[in-house]
């Protein structure tokens, strides 16, 4: 208690002082802006203390309204007295601004005052006053009403407002004199004279009836409409059974008021009113009428519905289904389930889409007899609600109903949807089979496919028969369903078909299925390689070539990563290759990082987010790995394992070095000979360094000659970088540019394709520094890379020139002085 | 003040639909049938009589004001014939939309809306999409002036303002319709009626997206010369709210969002979003609701008095940031024993515990609709409560409710502590300083 007390007593403290400092800001010259701040603090705590302060700002043209702010909240009767006195001291606006703070805390000691000012020659102020009189209420409704007849017809509307107030908050007999006071008013605002025959009907209860039904026999649209606004405050079946009174002698278009109401007060005391209005007269009144009976929702209005559902009003008929298929509860079900063995067939089809609709469980068993109606759209549409809302239950039936209908397509699609619902699909081929023992024609096809939607061994054995029938129609069918089965069960079954095709495009099929159900066997990876491995002779399209990759990249296996190598230089095969070998290489770099390694090295791709991708999974390798099977071709220290012209090679700094100057010039080519032998296919890989204006080269596949002489293929490379990452030969001159891949046919003519920006790619090339080459001859191929960048790549078919293995050495060329350095030489034969 | 009133017999021919029918001309045609007659039956095309259409005006047509004007441009029972706005450039750009539409020059342009008001006796609604400041005081006068009202959200800036809305639409008979248009829109519809309908069971917890946090600003922009009056009436910019110097980052941009005079915090986006949560339950029997304060900016828990706790969302981001409740701004999400729904923008159906919940989406809707027989179209739905005077879906007490519960949300904030409101009687049980809260004076001489 003790505490409650402080705590009250600290927080009286802190208010009070609160309030102080506001008062004290309020009293100084402080800015406007800080007195407004004090004014909206002070309203929240503001009492009586503060009152003669804020009193004081009421004549203060920036100040008032902020004041009066404050001062309307505080539960002091001092703020009444400040406000009254405040009304002979303040003018225009201000007052205006009084007077509604006097009307806002219902001063009825203001009343007097404000009375007079109600004659103010400021309309304003007048009206404020009005309504300030109608928010005090009381007392002030004499001084309102005597004002009604005297006041101008600019403040007449404000009168009107104060009285509306005052009557809304008096007894009923008082404010019945009121209203009927306004209501006798000649040339009142439209809204006004609704407003006094709302409060006049509401004031009087139920005796207020007989106005409003009086109201509603108005001959014009606009009042009768008034009148029913009025009538949806009043609840109650007494005013209902008024309305429905009033709709036989009511014009047409107030009829259509009435009905809409009387729908919308949800009051079943209407449904006998509205029922025969229903049934005949002018359309649209028909139609409202029905909508509204579905909106109070009585069962009885139901076999109206049905009815109407076959009225020769389109406009009828059609809100008849809408109603019926919206209604509310088991009647209606019942209604609706009934309309499936209607004699006609629009109206059974209108049932059927009700029961989807309404999602009526109950009508599965009818639907599955409408599923063989005669006639084939009603068939169709219990077929398509049968997809909808079937269950295990209704396969049977749909299998029977498949056999009889004229609409096979939509029971196919139902029974096909029904089965996926279920949790275990082959517990529906059973049913599936016994009906197959019995079809014939498009049916019997229509479950073939199905039981290949499922599939499962019953239903294997039971397509794979299909295969041999009689029937050609059948056996395609039987062949199309195996090419599609879900599962890897039907792989055997493939394999045999793609030998056994009667044609290239079931072949094509088999192949196709194949290749999507080695990933799905439940066999380890190198067996499902071996499949695919097997599998590629037949496949003869690049095409499905291409389907054969992306099928080893979901493989993730040493074996598929070495069966995708192989075409990673293949024309229209290497790209779909590349995107494979980095897919698996991701997954298994950890386990397998020479295979990846040796894989990656051999992608030739001018895609940079694959190359990106290369690159990590390179970089994410053990040292070593990507070395792995290279052999040194030099030993660093001194010039063993190669030949030279004397004079003119050495080691320095670790590398092989030749130097011409000035003093010492080259007049002619030499060549530093690999003694290691004259490989075939083998990837090679050195560092080379060149001074500004050296010309300098790398041999492969090539000849010698007398007087430290080559012939053949070169890497060719310069020291401005111009002629780095071009294959130079020495009998045909630059066969292949950075960015090229060229290709010579046996007569030598070269086919050129753009793979790479020959001025982007040099840029990869580091003048000066060391630079690494990276060549890879295989078959008819020689690729370079520079610093790991694709730059050239050239497929040689020529008759006379293409050489498949020869000597490997190193260029010193003439010209001005220059210095050209190797190191970190390395090769691996290629199998 | 010149008089804009055109000539209602002059050879524009649009005699409203009002004289037209107060006269008693009316034949015994359809032109004049409430909303549910499909236009095809009435033997023109689609096209509506001029004199059966609903008569127009807007106020405030700036950014959303512009949009909402473009979609009931396209209802083909409405006819536009004013364009009210303080700013010049849109007043104008706003004219030149409607009379784009129309092929002539008919729409008049109004900087004042009072004159608009006190003219236009042959306009039957308004649209209101002005700044937050003057939704609910131009709501009042236009229903005091006879007309409809959609209004755009938030409604109010405090509880006595929308209690006068309230008041004053139940005075005159007026419709009006609040701008809370996902509760006309299918993916919310259904995940508000599983929850009305109890197929999620008795629900325990509803969320509301009020990801917003802004409105709390007191500071003032540095003055700027204020612009002529007729480009931009800067007093009547400001309207009931306190005075202070021009800048024009108020006026452009939205700038105003940022100040506590002219916006609101909470209630900001809870105005987008607590009436689609409220709408999953009963709220005639919802006496109290307790507010607990979490802290600023966080989220508020609170608990109506049938035991559910409604979330109004708080979490960091932004309104349009995914969310755990929902992706995309603006949901709403209802947890009952048997499973949730929730709804947001964007999406194209509503989110559900298990897509097992959906199976009886269409179904759903369509009992919906026959209950109700609302179209799932906001400005649609206001319209045809216009011809058939019955109440909209965003009618004024859901407005006033839902508004209710964030500015009290609002003002907990601001207080920094629990409170307990009384929901029926809208002020708060046994904290004094909150129920001084609920009403800002008025500046005049904007009064209601």
């Amino acid at each position: 208690m003790k505490h409650i007390v402080l705590a009250v007593l600290l927080f009286a403290t802190t208010a009070f002082a609160q309030q102080e400092r506001f008062l004290g800001v309020l009293k100084s010259d402080a800015p406007v802006i800080e007195k407004a701040e004090a004014c909206r603090e002070l309203a929240h705590i503001g009492t009586r203390e503060a009152v003669p302060v804020l009193a004081a700002l009421l004549a203060d043209e920036k100040l008032s309204h902020l004041a009066r702010h404050a001062l309307e909240p505080i539960p002091d009767p001092s703020v009444d007295a400040a406000l009254r006195d405040a009304l002979g001291k303040v003018n225009g606006r201000l007052l205006v601004g009084v007077i509604g703070s006097i009307g806002f805390r219902k001063d009825s000691q203001a009343v007097g005052l404000l009375g007079k000012c109600l004659n103010d020659p400021d309309p304003a102020v007048a009206q404020a006053s009005a309504r300030a009189l109608g928010s005090i209420g009381g007392a002030a409704a004499q001084v309102l009403e005597g004002a009604l007849t005297t006041s101008s017809p600019v403040n007449q509307p404000a009168v009107c407002e104060g009285l509306l107030r005052c009557a809304e908050a008096l007894p009923g007999a008082r404010a019945v004199a009121i209203y009927d006071a306004l209501r006798k008013v000649p040339n009142l605002s439209h809204q006004v004279k609704v407003a006094a025959l709302s409060g006049s009907i509401r004031s009087r209860g139920a005796k207020g009836i007989p106005l409003l039904v009086d109201a509603i026999r108005n001959e014009s649209y606009v009042p009768v409409g008034d009148a029913i606004r009025i009538s949806m405050a009043m609840p109650g079946s007494q005013v209902t059974r008024a309305l429905a009174g009033e709709l036989k002698r009511a014009t047409p278009e107030s009829q259509v008021l009435l009905i809409q109401t009387l729908g919308f007060r949800g009051d079943v005391a209407a449904v006998s009113a509205l029922t025969p209005l229903a049934k005949s007269g002018p359309s649209a009144r028909r139609v409202m009428a029905i909508r509204s009976l579905v909106q109070l929702g009585k069962p009885s209005t139901i076999p109206l519905l049905v009815t109407l559902l076959k009225d020769a009003d389109a406009a009828v008929s059609g809100a008849a289904k809408t109603g019926l298929t919206c209604f509310s509860g088991l009647e209606a079900d019942a209604a609706v389930v009934a309309l499936l063995i209607e004699r006609e067939a629009k109206t059974r089809i209108t049932g059927i889409e009700a029961v989807a609709q309404r999602r009526i469980f109950a009508a599965l068993p009818s639907l599955l007899v409408s599923a063989s109606d005669p006639d084939a759209t009603v068939a169709g549409a219990s077929f398509k609600v049968l997809g909808e809302l079937g269950g295990p239950g209704e396969i049977p039936g749909l299998v029977d109903a498949l056999l009889q209908t004229r609409a096979v397509e939509a029971g196919e699609t139902a029974l096909t949807e029904v089965c996926a619902r279920q949790s275990d699909p082959t517990r529906c081929t059973d049913k599936l089979l016994t009906g197959l023992a019995v079809a014939k024609g498009e049916p019997r096809l229509a479950l073939l496919r199905i039981l290949g939607t499922l599939g499962g061994g019953q239903a294997l054995i039971a397509v794979r028969a299909g295969l041999g029938d009689a029937d050609a129609a059948t056996r395609e069918t039987a062949w199309r369903v195996l090419c599609d089965w879900p599962t890897a069960e039907a792989l055997a079954d493939l394999a045999r078909m793609t030998t056994t095709a009667p044609d290239e495009k079931l072949k094509s099929l088999a192949v196709r299925g194949q290749l999507r159900l080695i990933p799905l066997q439940p066999v380890d990876g190198g067996r499902k390689v071996g499949l695919i491995r097997e599998l590629m002779p037949v496949l003869e399209q690049l095409k499905q070539q291409n389907v054969a990759l992306a099928v080893l990249g979901t493989i993730h296996s040493p074996e598929s990563l070495v069966l995708v190598a192989g075409s990673l230089s293949k024309e229209g095969l290497k790209e779909e290759a590349a995107v494979a070998a980095v897919t698996i290489a991701e997954k298994i770099a950890t386990s397998n990082p020479a295979e990846v390694a040796d894989a990656l090295q051999q992608i030739q791709t001018s895609n940079d987010q694959i190359a990106g991708r290369v690159r990590k999974v390179l970089a994410s390798l053990p040292p070593g790995a990507a070395e792995a099977g290279f052999t040194a071709m030099f030993n660093g220290k001194d010039l063993s394992g190669w030949s030279g012209k004397p004079g003119w090679w050495n080691v320095e700094e670790g590398a092989l070095t030749s130097e011409s100057t000035t003093e010492k010039p080259c007049k002619e080519c030499n060549y530093l000979l690999w003694d290691g032998g004259q490989p075939a296919d083998f990837e090679l890989r050195a560092d080379f360094r060149l001074s500004g204006s050296a010309n300098s080269g790398i041999q492969i596949r090539s000849e010698t000659r007398p007087n430290w002489d080559t012939y053949g293929y070169q890497a060719d490379m310069t020291g401005d970088g111009e002629l780095v990452g071009f294959v130079y030969h020495h009998a045909r001159g630059l066969i292949a540019g950075r960015g090229e891949q060229a290709t010579f046919d046996a007569e030598g003519k070269k086919v050129v394709e753009r793979i790479g920006d020959p001025a982007e790619l040099v840029k990869r090339f580091k003048q000066g520094d060391w630079n690494s080459y990276r060549i890879i001859c295989r078959g008819p191929e020689i690729t370079l890379y520079i610093n790991g960048v694709l730059m050239c790549h050239i497929t040689d078919h020529h008759a006379t020139q293409a050489a498949t293995r020869g000597i490997i050495a190193l260029q010193m060329h003439p010209g001005p002085p220059m210095k050209v350095q190797f190191k970190n030489l390395r090769i691996k034969e290629l199998k | 003040m010149k008089s804009n009133k055109p000539n209602s017999s002059d050879k524009r021919g649009t005699i409203t639909r009002r004289q037209f029918l107060s006269r008693g001309t009316m034949a015994a045609s359809a032109v004049a049938l409430p909303y549910f007659i499909p236009a095809s039956a009435l033997g023109r095309g689609g096209a509506v009589a001029p004199s059966a259409r609903i008569v127009m005006g807007g106020i405030g047509l700036g950014g959303r004001g512009s949009y909402d004007l473009s979609v009931m441009l396209a209802q083909p029972d409405v006819q536009w014939v004013a364009a009210c706005d303080v700013v010049k450039s849109r007043r104008e750009a706003a004219k030149n939309t409607v009379d784009g539409h129309y092929g002539n020059k008919d729409c008049v342009a109004y900087g004042d809306m009072r004159q608009l008001l006190a003219e236009r006796t042959d306009i039957e609604a308004v649209l209101i999409a002005t700044g937050d400041r003057w939704h609910a005081l131009a709501s009042t006068w236009a229903m005091r002036a006879g007309k409809d009202v959609y209004c755009e959200k938030p409604a109010c800036l405090t509880m006595a303002q929308g209690q006068t809305v309230v008041e004053t639409a139940r005075r005159y008979g007026r419709v009006y319709q609040t701008g809370a248009q996902r509760l006309s829109e299918p993916h919310h519809v259904y995940a508000i009626e599983m929850a009305r309908s109890g197929r999620l069971g008795p629900i325990h917890t509803a969320y509301a997206d009020c990801r917003w946090r802004d409105g709390n600003r007191h500071d003032w922009l540095p003055a700027e010369p204020e612009p002529p009056k007729d480009e931009m009436d800067w007093d009547l910019w400001l309207g009931a709210c306190p005075w202070r110097p021009y800048n024009s980052t108020y006026v452009n941009g939205g700038g105003w969002y940022h100040f506590h005079d002219f916006a609101t915090d909470v209630a900001m986006w809870g105005a987008h979003t607590v009436a689609q949560a409220l709408a999953g339950f009963d709220m005639e029997n919802i006496s109290t609701i307790d507010f607990e304060y979490a802290g600023p900016e966080a989220t508020i828990m609170t608990r109506l008095s049938n035991g559910v706790k409604l979330v109004l969302y708080r979490a960091a981001g932004s309104v349009w940031d995914q969310c755990e409740y929902w992706h995309g701004a603006c949901g709403e999400r209802f947890d009952g024993p048997e499973g949730w729904t929730a709804a947001a923008d964007g999406y194209s159906k509503t989110d559900v515990s298990s897509p097992a919940l959906l199976a009886d989406y269409k179904k759903v809707l369509a009992e919906y609709t026959a209950r109700t027989q609302r179209p799932m179209n906001h400005v649609r739905d206001f319209l045809d409560c216009v011809r058939s005077r019955r109440s909209p879906v965003a009618n004024p007490e859901v407005m006033y409710r839902s508004m209710c519960i964030c500015l009290a949300a609002d003002i907990s904030g601001q207080l920094k502590r629990n409170l307990k409101f009384d929901l029926r009687k809208a002020e708060f049980i046994g904290d004094a300083e909150a129920n001084r809260m609920r009403s800002r004076a008025m500046r005049p001489p904007y009064a209601v």
